[in-house]
């Protein structure tokens, strides 16, 4: 491999702009047998982060440990959720039946139910009278308002003559 | 997820957690628990981890929060792992006065590497060693790529250093 475009890598490398790429053509590089002197203070750093690129490292029993931990607690789930399943099941049903029961006799109550019942009156004359009754209570209040505005402008015009006598005066 | 796709997905990044376990913890044991740990945590979260779009910065998380509230429940006392790593007959045809030395500054780093400050030290495990993209490291740590690319730069930098004093000075 050309030495000055390991030496151009290598001057990238220090500056944090070598690609991954780069970098691992770097380790190739140094983990092989001939090195050129000029470069090769560099080698023992390439060979060390090739090295611990492989070590330590995890064999086949881990794999069978771990899948059995997890096949295990797998098993576990599936006989709790069993377990629970008839139960909620049942309580799903019964919870349908009550809410449905409730719907029914709702729903036939209210058919029985007289019209008189209705907010409203089958006499007109008697919807008038209540009208009016309606009415004339807020006529009332409204004139209440009145009179305590008349009040108010009594206290202005007196206000307003005693400025006007005021000005005269001076 | 499926088991098959557990396997599929999940178990192939075994090494890569372990190694980073190992590196925080400094025990094979306790880092293969973690890893044990986190796996199984990613099997019962399998809703969470479907929305999750990098599946390996999950688990990268993971084993560090692991591995980070082991070492804070209990002292630990660093083991020297890396002379059960180099395995030095893997040179027989080197000269045995160069092994020897190229050993001794391989451990020089080794030992370099671990007393820079942790966040230095993950970036730099994550990225030369682990092959990680610097989006991965972020994701993993928790933190945004301006922090990945300046603490690299940082450890990068002072490794610089320390091969340059090295050959200046000798060990």
């Amino acid at each position: 491999m050309d030495s000055k475009h390991i030496e151009h890598l290598l001057e990238k490398y220090w500056a944090c702009e070598t690609s991954l790429e780069e970098e691992l053509e770097l380790k190739t590089f140094f983990n092989q047998e001939e090195i050129p002197d000029h470069l090769n203070q560099h080698a023992p750093l390439f060979k060390y982060l090739q090295k611990e690129n492989e070590y330590p490292s995890l064999d086949e029993s881990f794999d069978d440990e771990l899948l059995k931990a997890i096949s295990r607690k797998e098993g576990k789930q599936v006989k709790v959720s069993r377990w629970y399943e008839p139960y909620l099941k049942l309580a799903a049903v019964l919870i349908l039946l009550i809410v449905a029961s409730f719907a029914v006799t709702t729903y036939l109550n209210k058919q029985e139910m007289p019209v008189e019942v209705a907010d409203t009156y089958e006499n007109p004359e008697d919807a008038f009278e209540e009208t009016k009754k309606a009415l004339l209570l807020i006529s009332k209040s409204i004139g209440k308002g009145r009179t305590h505005t008349q009040k108010i402008t009594v206290i202005h015009e007196a206000q307003d003559k005693i400025k006007d006598s005021n000005n005269t005066s001076l | 997820m499926s088991i098959e796709e557990f396997k599929q997905d999940i178990l192939p990044q075994k090494n890569k957690l372990y190694r980073f376990a190992y590196r925080l913890v400094v025990d094979e044991e306790e880092a293969k628990d973690i890893v044990q740990e986190t796996m199984i945590k990613a099997w019962n979260h399998q809703a969470t981890l479907d929305e999750v779009d990098n599946k390996e910065a999950w688990c990268m998380r993971v084993t560090k929060n692991m591995a980070l509230d082991k070492i804070k429940s209990k002292r630990h006392q660093t083991t020297d792992g890396f002379k059960e790593g180099f395995d030095v007959q893997d040179h027989k045809e080197a000269n045995p006065g160069k092994l020897t030395e190229l050993k001794d500054l391989m451990t020089n780093i080794k030992n370099f590497i671990r007393q820079l400050p942790d966040k230095q030290q993950q970036v730099l495990q994550l990225r030369d060693i682990e092959g990680l993209s610097y989006k991965e490291i972020g994701d993993a740590m928790d933190i945004d790529l301006n922090q990945v690319k300046v603490n690299l730069f940082r450890a990068r930098k002072s490794l610089k250093e320390n091969i340059i004093n090295i050959n200046a000075y000798g060990l």
